[in-house]
């Protein structure tokens, strides 16, 4: 009965899917590419890997705010809730997200130049005990109320490590990444409104793998910033440039941020894109369960159904099912699914629902096997003395297939029905395995698949073995579980192997 | 006696079985001497069939014995190595299976059968058995030129006759046949009782036939023994044993069998069923059944004792 | 004499060899086994009609296609006068409660899955012959009838937890609820251990005599025939041979076949006179038997006529039907 079991815990795990993960499996950087596990960190190799860290306080009133050097700036607390949709940008939870604002309003003097005007140093400390992380998001949210004859007014960040050195987040950033990569006013901030300044040392276009310890060409910042243990310090300053009239600022800013992106991560890590491994898990179950079964039940029901007709009524029609059993038994399986899938995908209309017709496809194919284990069953069972003696009490045939006959194939269905739905949760893990990409669905057999592809890269993370294991225990966990389902039906249904 | 041939003693096999022990020999003694032809009469699930096999030791993996001694022309083999056994079981005593004719391989001629059992224990070169198998066809009344002949060109009764010929291809001193007619017609069934009693005058041959037909052992043997629930209930000579039966079960089995010569009358049975034998009544295991049965046999296990000179019973009556 | 309840005349039944496709193209001629070829039987008012015949003889076929289990291929089958050898199925309904059959093997003929009860009622559920209460009834009447009781504490038994013998008694009480008229009992005991056959005869002979059914009674083993049959035909090779009743067919048997036959059938008492065997070979194959009389191959009375000429069944004595050359 651990099959059973078995069953039914990934039976739970498709259907309450979308409550027992915490991303969307197609989410990239939940954590930092490659993160292992969490638990294991417990491990030598992994020991000291920093989970996903959120270092700072949101509530910006408990910050160190210190108005710099100008007279004409006053600030104030006041609360606000910041959009979702924006929220979502800086990898906070929703309930980490504070309500308090810090409101600035500046006067700014006019010059002949424009000149930077630093307004507001707004600085919290932390303690950072892990080893380095390879990158961290950092940020803030802010809102221009009032913007009069200001050129532009943008952020700096500053991190000072436990040494006393302090690095300029901001400077190294924005030259090291494109152009558009702005978090001035004048590149988009607008007016009356809640904008997320949000920076990340993920860089947009930059081989994943180069984020690696030892990548090429772009160094990870984490692994700079960072690389000490102790008390450091996370300062943002608001700047203003100036013009020639004097000018006046007015802008709210909140919920400021430094996250550190784990190296450990959930309860499986993470793959090289940063996605929730756990959840693809997950996500992955359901449709290895949905094929399996609904293939399984598909093909059974039809198998069974003309298996007993064919059986039981002997003529032209039985002779005609036979032989298309015989067809479909001689095709060769798994290149014509290959054939058939390649098929599929290139039509982008039927690719959209590559699952439904996987699952006919298998249910097509597979049925005559059943239709010839129930045929021969009804064959025998027909010659039984209780079907004759029930014609002679007077019984017509649908009596006698439904009383009688079906009875007792049930058994035989069920154990079948079994049987077969591992083998189809292994052909579709291998079409996946073959396919990738084929749809964004997360599936056992694509995260064999990629984690196959990305082999080379994985070579630094320990061959990343907790991309491909869990996937393909829970392969060989559930196939053998419905193996052991169905002998355990076909001895509870099978007269003969019953415990006498 | 120089010419007792077989000897079996106390002996106790058991199967075992997820229920229990299976009891299908059960402290089972009997003798018999050179020449005789015996019958084992029981009926299905007495442990008929186990005697004979545990008389052979050509026994399951689960089957135990768990007491007594089995001598073969005087030869303790109770404790013999298997590659020994089969020395005895070609030269001293062989068997005729039940549905052994059924059991012909398909593929192969009947005299290619015959030889390659012969041949196998390396007695004499392949031609001189080709020659042994003609005369073996011979011997149970078959045309020598059927040798080449394959299993389906046979009929059943031939086809018993070769697995007759088969057993007796090293002229055994017994030969134990377990329901040798049962699949049989009645007319192909007196065929092979008459090749049966012929083998055994020509051959001088002990025989011990195994049955549930009383008839045929009254027809063949001189020596009977009415099996029951794993136990002997009553054994002794075929005439003394017919015509006095001393065992309710003897009598009352007698009196349920058929004859074709007898007046027209209604047919009695023994009513009940017989005792399931992992748990065996206490007592007498008949008793349940016994229209005789009193307190004694309901606790004390009746032994086997010679009421008259060389007729034996297991009953408190007597 | 007393009335005929069921007769049937010229009765063949041919079971079509299958045979290769290529076989089939090249020969016309289609392969036949003739199981039952032309026979004249009947089974009067409340008597123990015998059927005996070796195992091929088509003894089981006459009796399945009797009772409609399998169509006639030729010749027709009477009941009380009314020809039910062409009536289909559907039309057949009102003759199945009539007309029962009791099949050889215990073991098979009742549905493992189904309790005592029901096997028994299933008749009475099929035909809606009865209510709820009126089935109970039935079922425990039956069941009393065939001597399973205390009836009620074995309604809820399954076929598995009683003995052969009690089974076979079920097979009987799922035929005797509908009250038939005729059974068919095809070897209702050769499955079963001596020791406890009689319980089951015994309870075929209670019925004759209670209700005055009739029984068809097929087996291949005379002596139980000649105790509990009143009359015996003898078959072979899809014929009826010899007709008489029992002890006239045991004691003077007329028939070459019957007499090697009697002559074959060993005897429980070692004082009687040995088994002999006055038939030649064993049972021809009915896809082409002999010609003229089938017996003639095995028969040590054969002479020229028999090899020829098809004996037809005749009347030699009062009661008495052989068909040989010899009389």
């Amino acid at each position: 009965m651990t099959g059973l079991g078995i069953i039914i815990f990934f039976s739970l795990l498709a259907i309450f899917a979308p409550y027992i993960t915490w991303n969307d499996p197609n989410t990239t950087f939940v954590a930092n590419p490659w993160a292992v596990p969490e638990w294991a960190t417990v491990f030598p190799p992994y020991q000291g890997l920093p989970p996903n860290l959120e270092l700072t306080s949101s509530n910006i009133a408990t910050w160190n705010n210190q108005i710099a050097s100008h007279s004409l700036v006053t600030t104030s607390i006041g609360t606000d809730q910041i959009p979702n949709s924006l929220v979502s940008i800086s990898r906070y939870s929703s309930d980490q997200v504070s309500d308090k604002y810090l409101e600035i309003n500046a006067s700014l003097p006019a010059t002949i130049f424009p000149q930077s005007v630093v307004i507001l140093n707004s600085s919290t400390t932390f303690n950072y005990n892990y080893k380095p992380p390879y990158n961290f998001y950092f940020g803030v949210f802010v809102f221009p109320v009032k913007v009069v004859n200001v050129t532009d007014f943008y952020f700096q960040f500053m991190l000072k490590n436990p040494s006393g050195k302090v690095y300029k987040l901001t400077n190294y950033l924005i030259m090291a990444t494109s152009p558009q990569e702005t978090i001035s006013y004048n590149n988009g901030l607008s007016l009356n409104k809640w904008d997320a300044v949000a920076l990340n040392t993920i860089l947009p276009d930059v081989n994943v793998a180069a984020l690696g310890p030892s990548g090429a060409g772009i160094p990870n910042t984490g692994l700079i910033y960072l690389n000490e243990t102790g008390q450091y310090t996370f300062t943002l300053q608001l700047v203003a440039v100036t013009s020639f009239n004097p000018g006046f600022l007015s802008v709210k800013i909140s919920n400021p941020y430094f996250f550190v992106l784990g190296r450990a991560y959930g309860l499986m890590g993470t793959d090289f894109e940063g996605k929730d491994l756990w959840s693809q898990f997950v996500y992955g179950s359901r449709i290895s369960m949905e094929v399996g079964i609904l293939a399984g039940v598909l093909s059974v029901l039809l198998g069974a159904f003309l298996g007993l007709f064919a059986g039981f009524f002997e003529g032209i029609l039985s002779e005609v099912t036979m032989r298309i059993t015989d067809i479909i038994l001689v095709i060769p399986f798994l290149p014509l699914a290959i054939v058939f899938v390649t098929v599929i995908t290139q039509n982008g209309f039927l690719a959209q629902s590559i699952y439904f017709w996987i699952i006919i496809l298998f249910a097509v194919l597979s049925w005559p096997g059943v239709t010839r284990v129930i045929r021969s069953q009804v064959l025998s069972l027909k010659q039984r003395g209780y079907i004759e003696a029930a014609r002679v009490l007077g019984a017509r045939n649908m009596y006698i297939l439904r009383r009688h006959l079906l009875p007792n194939v049930m058994g035989l269905v069920y154990a079948n029905l079994a049987l077969s739905v591992p083998g189809f949760i292994l052909t579709e893990a291998a079409l996946d395995f073959l396919f990738p990409g084929v749809s964004e669905t997360p599936t056992w057999g694509r995260m064999l698949s990629m984690a196959y592809e990305h082999a080379a890269s994985a070579t630094y993370y320990g061959y990343g073995w907790w991309w491909f294991i869990f996937p393909g225990i829970a392969i060989v966990i559930l196939s053998l579980s419905f193996v052991m389902l169905g002998y355990a039906l076909d001895e509870i249904f099978n007269p003969r192997l019953r415990g006498r | 006696m120089s010419t007792r041939i077989l000897d079996v003693e106390n002996l106790r096999m058991y199967y075992k079985t997820k229920e229990g022990y299976v009891k299908a020999v059960d402290n089972v003694s009997f003798k018999i001497e050179k020449g005789d032809f015996l019958g084992i009469a029981g009926e299905s699930a007495s442990g008929k069939t186990s005697l004979a096999m545990t008389i052979l030791k050509l026994l399951p993996p689960n089957a135990e014995i768990k007491s007594g001694r089995i001598l073969i022309d005087g030869i303790d083999i109770t404790n013999m190595k298997e590659s020994e056994l089969r020395d005895i079981r070609w030269t001293k005593i062989s068997l005729v299976p039940q549905g052994s004719m059924n059991a012909l391989n398909p593929v192969f001629t009947i005299g290619g059968q015959i030889v390659e059992g012969i041949v196998e224990h390396k007695i004499m070169s392949k031609k001189d058995a080709w020659k042994r198998a003609e005369e073996l066809l011979e011997l149970v009344g078959i045309d020598k030129a059927r040798v080449k002949s394959y299993p389906h060109e046979l009929s059943g009764g031939m086809k018993q006759r070769v697995a007759i010929a088969m057993a007796l291809s090293n002229n055994p001193d017994v030969v134990l046949l377990d329901e040798p007619t049962t699949a049989l017609d009645v007319i192909v069934q007196a065929n092979i009782m008459n090749l049966l009693r012929d083998l055994q005058a020509k051959l001088k041959m002990t025989m011990i036939l195994i049955t549930h037909d009383l008839s045929i052992i009254a027809d063949l043997c001189n020596k009977v023994i009415i099996y029951y629930a794993g136990k002997i209930a009553e054994m002794g000579d075929s005439l003394s044993v017919y015509t006095k039966p001393l065992h309710p079960y003897t009598q009352g089995l007698l009196a349920s069998f058929p004859n074709i010569r007898a007046k027209r009358q209604k047919l009695s049975y023994i009513p009940g069923t017989p005792p399931n034998l992992v748990n065996p009544p206490k007592g007498c295991r008949f008793h349940p059944r016994c229209p005789f049965a009193f307190e004694r046999c309901r606790i004390e296990e009746p032994q086997l004792r010679e009421i008259e000179p060389g007729h034996f019973v297991a009953c408190h009556l007597y | 004499m007393s009335e005929t309840i069921v007769s049937c005349k010229g009765l063949k039944k041919y079971f079509p060899l299958r045979r290769g496709f290529l076989s089939t193209l090249f020969s016309r001629e289609n392969l036949y086994v003739r199981a039952v070829d032309g026979v004249d039987l009947e089974v009067r008012k409340n008597e123990i009609m015998g059927l005996i015949g070796e195992s091929g003889c088509g003894k089981t076929t006459l009796g399945k296609t009797i009772v409609r289990l399998l169509d006639p291929t030729e010749g027709s089958i009477l009941f009380k006068g009314e020809d039910i050898s062409k009536l289909p199925q559907n039309k057949l309904i009102k003759y199945r409660t009539k007309i029962q059959f009791i099949f050889q093997d215990p073991y098979e003929s009742v549905n493992p899955r189904y309790t005592i009860f029901d096997i028994v009622s299933e008749g009475l559920r099929i035909n809606k012959l009865a209510s709820k209460e009126d089935i109970e009834n039935r079922v425990y009447t039956a069941l009393k009838d065939v001597r399973l009781e205390p009836p009620e504490s074995f309604y809820d038994l399954y076929p598995h937890e009683v003995s052969g013998g009690q089974r076979q008694r079920v097979a009987i009480a799922r035929a005797l609820v509908l009250n038939p008229e005729f059974i068919v009992a095809d070897e209702p005991v050769s499955m079963l251990d001596v020791s406890i056959r009689a319980e089951v005869l015994n309870v075929m002979l209670d019925l004759k005599d209670k209700y005055g059914i009739s029984f068809l009674f097929i087996s291949h083993d005379l002596a139980t025939a000649k105790h509990i049959c009143d009359r015996i035909a003898v078959m072979y090779l899809g014929k009826i041979v010899e007709i008489a009743s029992s002890e006239e067919l045991v004691d003077k048997p007329l028939h070459p076949y019957t007499q090697a036959l009697i002559a074959a059938i060993p005897v429980p008492d070692p004082r009687a006179p040995k088994v002999t065997v006055k038939a030649k070979g064993e049972i021809p194959s009915a896809i082409n038997p002999p010609k003229g009389c089938r017996f003639h191959p095995r028969c040590p009375f054969a002479f020229e006529r028999c090899r020829i000429e098809e004996p037809q069944l005749r009347e030699i004595e009062p009661g008495h039907f052989v068909a040989c050359h010899l009389y």
